[in-house]
């Protein structure tokens, strides 16, 4: 008999032992979180208009923002502006848990596919080179066959996009390098001083930069020229969090062909081709 | 001793981590050969013979063909359509295969296929009406009323678009042609309905209704199956099949077999395009 209650007492013990895991809790993930609290906690980076905060009122503004608060509204959530993330901590911060989703533009590319999730994009960020308003050099429509020339120098900023995009469409092209935080209305100057021949950039700034100074940079290759590059813009979360990159993704969609994020992107961009919105996904047939 | 016995036995069978894991919805599938397509009429999505039973439509067409190219059998349920979520679930059905349209609410509970097709919600008011005409945003005012259908899309449309308006709203047991028929007798003074549903009405009324000038395209929304939350394998299958239904013409044979009135079924884009 007492071998017997030995045996059993071993196997009580055993299966103690072995359900510890069971019993352990399961990390919540992060759609489970969101879902339980009714909050969907958002890094951002500020990229006016699209995002920004305003001092002031301490509120989030721009394109972006209103997306997500709308999003939130109509799927019965809250959204809550966690954290501002670096360009160099997005990934790690999202991994980490530091805030459940990177509300702000973000762009896929093979290495960051590694690391998250991406959202089909719902804005697109055009890419264009800009010149002296008096330089006629690059009027024509092969202007960006013409400038990739060592006689040409681009004004890049140290680790930023449109250092990436002179060195990989004009490898040939010299490049004056400026301070990782140097303001780009200060490099447009540059352009229009002579100081260099080009520059890389988006038309949301450039445009706002022409207003203010009338006749003094222009687009190369004139005003209907295809963009240099155009980036997707869309939102990120954690590797392997399908269930909220789901939520999101649809949700997202949503307003894009309901027509919200266009009605948005002409609220804050003055002229309405400086940010592309997704072709709609249908046709209608005659 | 008796009860030492028992103890133990109730702790070895009733730990979880001893239990089966919940089978998914694709390994389910994939082990019987058959997916169980839940419907709710729904025409011309899913169509139902009131004297045989025996159902039709775009998303029985659709689905039938897109089984067979996948080796696989289609059994179909018929599910309510306030309690589909929970039948997805909860694994009484693998996918909901009526025509779903995505929304953020939705997204809470389930995921979709890619479209079929996409469907334009359109704004309709009476025909001799003439205050809102490419006027739009002159609805969203408290001298204003909107027909609308509890936690349907035009009540989702009355409260996003046009928050100052007046509702008459009819339960989510109703139909469209009700809402329809609520502006044609003067109870409210627009509605907002799919193309399809749309000119059904104004064909059977004429003179009644018509399509506010400049409220041609207030939504568009993807006509999708939907699928319980997390079942990822399941979407990738489905949405392959759709892929090739798409590219080889099968959807498109579908589509003009079920669309009464052409142009009222918008396309799938093609995602790609010819250089000339």
């Amino acid at each position: 008999m007492k071998k017997i209650a030995a045996v059993l007492c071993m196997a009580l013990a055993l299966c103690l032992f072995d359900s510890r895991e069971t019993f352990a809790a399961e990390k919540e993930s992060a759609f489970d979180r969101v879902m339980r609290t009714g909050v969907l906690r958002c890094g951002y980076q500020s990229y006016p208009p699209v995002l920004s905060k305003n001092l002031q009122t301490g509120k989030m503004e721009g394109i972006y923002p209103e997306i997500f608060e709308e999003m939130a509204k109509q799927a019965g959530i809250k959204i809550e502006w966690t954290e501002e993330a670096g360009s160099d901590t997005i990934f790690t911060s999202l991994d980490a848990g530091r805030f459940d989703a990177f509300c702000s533009p973000v762009t896929y590319t093979p290495a960051r596919a590694k690391v998250a999730l991406f959202t089909r994009p719902f804005v697109y960020v055009p890419f264009y080179v800009y010149v002296a308003g008096d330089d006629t050099r690059f009027d024509q429509k092969n202007a960006y066959e013409k400038m990739n020339s060592e006689a040409i120098t681009f004004q890049v900023k140290d680790g930023d996009l449109v250092a990436i995009l002179a060195d990989q469409f004009f490898p040939k092209a010299k490049k004056a390098a400026s301070a990782g935080l140097t303001e780009m209305s200060l490099m447009m100057m540059a352009v229009a001083g002579h100081k260099v021949d080009a520059i890389v950039g988006e038309p949301i700034y450039a445009g706002a930069f022409m207003r203010s100074n009338p006749g003094k940079i222009k687009r190369a290759g004139g005003a209907d020229v295809e963009p240099l590059n155009v980036f997707p813009a869309t939102a990120a979360v954690a590797m392997g969090e399908h269930d909220l990159h789901a939520f999101l993704d649809t949700a997202l969609q949503g307003l894009v062909e309901g027509g919200f994020v266009r009605q948005s992107i002409a609220r804050h961009v003055e002229n309405g081709k400086d940010l592309f919105t997704p072709a709609k996904p249908y046709e209608v047939t005659k | 001793m008796k009860t030492l016995f028992l103890f133990v036995c109730l702790c070895v069978f009733s730990f979880p981590a001893f239990a089966a894991e919940k089978e998914s919805a694709f390994d389910r599938v994939m082990r019987t050969g058959t997916i169980r397509c839940g419907y709710g009429v729904w025409a011309p999505n899913v169509i139902q013979d009131v004297n045989t039973g025996k159902i039709s439509g775009i998303f029985f067409d659709y689905m039938e063909a897109l089984a067979k190219a996948s080796s696989l059998e289609v059994s179909w349920t018929e599910v309510s359509w306030t309690d589909f979520a929970l039948a997805l679930n909860n694994g009484r059905i693998d996918a909901m295969c009526a025509g779903i349209w995505p929304t953020a609410a939705k997204a809470r509970e389930m995921i979709f296929t890619t479209p079929i097709n996409y469907v334009a919600i359109q704004a309709y008011v009476r025909a001799d009406d003439a205050r809102f005409d490419n006027a739009v945003d002159k609805i969203n005012s408290p001298d204003v009323t909107i027909a609308t259908m509890d936690v349907e899309m035009s009540s989702i449309i009355a409260q996003a678009d046009f928050p100052k308006a007046k509702t008459i709203s009819i339960p989510s047991t109703g139909s469209q042609p009700q809402m329809l028929l609520n502006v044609a007798d003067g109870k409210a003074d627009v509605t907002f309905s799919d193309i399809a549903t749309g000119r059904d009405f104004m064909a059977n009324n004429p003179g009644k209704l018509k399509v506010l000038p400049g409220g041609e395209s207030l939504r568009a929304f993807g006509n999708t199956v939907a699928l319980g939350k997390g079942e990822f394998a399941l979407k990738a299958l489905l949405d392959s099949g759709t892929e090739e239904l798409l590219q080889s013409g099968v959807v498109e044979k579908i589509l003009r077999k079920y669309e009464k009135y052409p142009g009222s079924l918008l396309r799938v884009s093609k995602p790609y395009e010819v250089r000339k």
